[in-house]
């Protein structure tokens, strides 16, 4: 079970990618209006805040998970504390994205069939790959998928410059405010944020000493990418139309005609299939994976096998797609995991592990 | 063990072939009743009339069937008051799948126009069939149903027809996605082409998108007609191919004093300037062109006679602008050349405070056009070759 540092990139790369180009763009829209991509510049920032902070914070104990090392900063109890919290967002996060994932293509592309069909096959493949492959198959998987998804949103962006009406963007900052820009910065934020599960990745880490670089580029990549795409947005479908749409990203596929080729969905349908298979298959690892060593479980993988179930069960709470999309992000993800999960513990543990680890080094 | 293995791979493998086929959303071409163009009209009990135009593949002449008798579409109308119901109503009457979408084209009836358009709108964009890339285009003096009924020698399908003269681009057009921004947005004004039916006697009828509908919020405003709509594709940068012929000289026995010209480049740019909280709009358009043809004795290859022909284009072209700004502030008061816009890119503050009362504002606000026109060309010959000196 080795990952090599190249993979980690472009794993992380795909998780933040696809994920906030479809899901998070309206609610920047909706709050910055045509200053929304300077809101996706802020939240890459936060992003890379939360990067740098995590990956601080595995350089001081390279070859354990958050689940071990919580444990060795803060003690048995309230390392354990910590590791529910982060349990309880993992137990969370793959049912989410997992319907919305079923959410987007019942509403785009399969209206007749069953949610549960949806579900039932990409439960099946996260599951194989994570039982068979381990986290060396999903970091194989993302290197594959990683260039295509990329090329895909590239064609997408390409093929809609016909449609460019720079006065949409216009005028810059004075209808907003930084108010309301900083506003739209906190969507995008949390999910870029993703970066922080690097502290579940680095024990299998070939080079864990390397991999920050690695971490900051797979951040700062999608963030440039999904800057573009929001300007993208603004400039081609316009802030009037935009921030009344669920997946603006996926609207702009619709919008291009280049001569007498029309409809490219496929395109949006590939990168989101492909980006949130790769998620669901690091989330499903890291939630077996944390839950095994938590519960001192000896063979992780056929913990799949009943967390899986457990997943599908979770993906029918939502009831309608208001619960799962926006509900979820505006009382869950945005007020409570960006600032405690992503910022606040993992700063916490950093400031307290290098106390101790000095004061050891003192003692010694 | 093994057989355990064996039996559990056994039923992964069934269970993915129930899943992967997809049979809840099979959709075969044959079971899907393709709606090509749609129109909208009011009837007199003030219920909404849609009108849909269905290919039908099968009615497609081909060298096999020969002279077959099936029509190439079947046209459906049905009163209701809203989307659902009226294509409830439809769909009760065929035999494959409403689909959407491949709609080219969606024309809304002169008097459903005037009455307001919300009714169906929501349907473009909610409805996950509904495409941006199609046509809106507005009725100019008759009902949608008739326009859709009326039948094109070109193609087997009238919608199609309008489609291509839209894509052909002589005419203003407005796709659906400019159309739905354009009604969503403070600062533009929506306007669409403006398609009749022109009688040819023995060949039957033909369309022509010769005018453009300028609506204000939700309802028809009124109409441009063909010189107007050209000043209009000018500031949305689309003038080329449009053609334009005036008077030079009067008429004599030989020449009828016409001289045409096509444009083949334009640009229009829009400054604001505020003076006394009163924005002062200066409209700069320029544009080339090239000679079409010359019904007068004048050599056009002598630059005097052709200054004094860009002159007096640019004299028409000044009158033509200031009928339609008169008609537009006084009458329509009708943002018509997207001043809002301008205003809100090039004094945002201003336009923070004054919004809500932009349109009391509008017709009052000065506006002063500078036309630059070139003709870079003449054509193949100076003065008319078959002239006898």
């Amino acid at each position: 079970m080795k990952l090599s540092n190249i993979q980690l990139f472009w794993m992380i790369a795909i998780m933040e990618l696809g994920m906030t180009l479809v899901m998070t763009t309206t609610v920047s829209l909706q709050a910055a209006k045509q200053d929304a991509w300077i809101s996706v510049f802020f939240a890459g920032c936060i992003a890379l805040l939360i990067a740098f902070v995590a990956t601080r914070l595995t350089l001081l104990f390279p070859d354990q998970t958050l689940v071990q090392f919580s444990e060795a900063i803060l003690g048995k109890w309230i390392g354990k504390i910590i590791v529910l919290i982060y349990l309880v967002q993992w137990y969370t996060i793959v049912p989410i994205v997992l319907r919305q994932f079923s959410d987007v293509i019942e509403m785009l592309l399969l209206q007749r069939t069953p949610s549960l069909a949806i579900i039932l096959l990409m439960i099946l493949l996260m599951s194989y790959v994570t039982f068979t492959g381990k986290i060396e198959g999903i970091g194989r998987c993302s290197e594959i998928l990683g260039p295509m998804i990329f090329l895909m949103v590239f064609i997408v962006l390409f093929t809609n410059i016909e449609n460019i009406n720079v006065k949409n963007m216009l005028p810059l900052y004075v209808d907003n405010g930084m108010k309301n820009i900083m506003q739209g910065a906190l969507a995008p934020a949390s999910y870029l944020g993703h970066a922080v599960e690097i502290v579940m990745l680095t024990p299998f880490l070939t080079r864990p000493r390397q991999a920050a670089v690695y971490v900051v580029w797979g951040v700062v990549v999608p963030v440039v990418i999904v800057i573009v795409s929001t300007l993208m947005i603004i400039i081609t479908i316009g802030t009037d139309l935009s921030v009344h749409m669920w997946y603006p990203f996926i609207e702009l596929t619709r919008e291009i005609k280049l001569g007498f080729i029309e409809n490219w969905d496929a395109f949006a349908v590939v990168i989101w299939i492909t980006s949130v298979f790769v998620k669901l298959s690091i989330y499903l690892f890291i939630t077996t994976y944390g839950t095994a060593q938590f519960l001192k479980v000896e063979n992780w993988r056929n913990m799949v096998w009943i967390i899986a179930p457990i997943i599908l069960l979770f993906t029918f709470v939502p009831k309608n797609v208001t619960e799962s999309t926006n509900n979820y992000l505006n009382n869950y993800w945005v007020p409570f995991v960006l600032p405690v999960n992503m910022i606040g513990i993992p700063l916490l543990l950093l400031v307290i592990g290098k106390m101790r680890q000095r004061k050891a080094r003192a003692n010694s | 063990m093994t057989g355990n293995c064996r039996l559990f791979r056994g039923f992964i493998i069934l269970l993915l072939l129930c899943l992967l086929m997809g049979c809840w959303d099979s959709d075969e071409i044959d079971n899907l009743a393709i709606v090509i163009g749609s129109g909208f009209d009011i009837v007199n009990d003030g219920q909404a009339e849609a009108t849909v135009q269905i290919a039908s593949p099968t009615g497609f002449p081909s060298a096999g069937n020969g002279g077959t008798e099936i029509s190439p579409y079947l046209s459906l109308s049905e009163k209701g008051a809203d989307s659902s119901e009226i294509i409830n109503s439809m769909q009760q009457q065929l035999s494959r799948r409403f689909f959407l979408g491949h709609r080219q084209v969606i024309i809304f009836g002169e008097e459903y126009a005037r009455h307001g358009i919300d009714q169906f709108i929501d349907l473009f964009m909610r409805s996950p069939d509904s495409r941006y890339t199609g046509y809106v285009l507005t009725a100019y003096g008759i009902s949608a149903k008739d326009v859709l009924n009326a039948s094109y020698v070109f193609e087997n399908i009238p919608a199609i027809a309008i489609n291509k003269m839209q894509e052909e681009g002589n005419a203003l057009g407005t796709l659906v996605g400019e159309f739905i921004a354009s009604l969503a947005s403070d600062e533009k004004t929506t306007v669409t082409g403006a398609i009749r039916i022109v009688e040819t006697g023995a060949a039957g009828n033909v369309y022509r998108i010769d005018h453009a509908a300028v609506y204000r919020e939700n309802s028809l405003a009124g109409f441009l007609n063909e010189e107007q709509m050209k000043m209009l594709l000018w500031l949305k940068g689309k003038l080329q191919g449009s053609m334009m012929s005036i008077q030079f000289e009067p008429k004599s026995d030989k020449f009828r004093g016409k001289v045409g010209i096509v444009f083949f480049k334009s640009d229009a740019k829009i400054d604001v300037r505020l003076e006394n909280e009163i924005p002062h709009v200066a409209v700069q358009m320029k544009a080339k062109a090239k000679m079409m043809n010359n019904d007068t004795p004048v050599n056009m290859g002598i630059n005097e006679n052709l200054q004094q022909l860009e002159k007096k284009f640019v004299e028409k072209i000044e009158n033509t602008l200031n009928n339609i700004l008169e008609t537009a502030q006084k009458e329509w008061k009708v943002d018509i050349f997207d001043f809002a816009e301008e205003i809100h890119v090039q004094h945002p503050q201003f336009w923070k405070n004054t919004k809500d009362q932009w349109l009391e504002l509008y017709p009052k606000v000065p506006v002063s056009f500078q036309i630059e026109l070139e003709i870079q060309n003449t054509g193949r010959t100076q003065a008319p070759a078959h002239f006898k000196k």
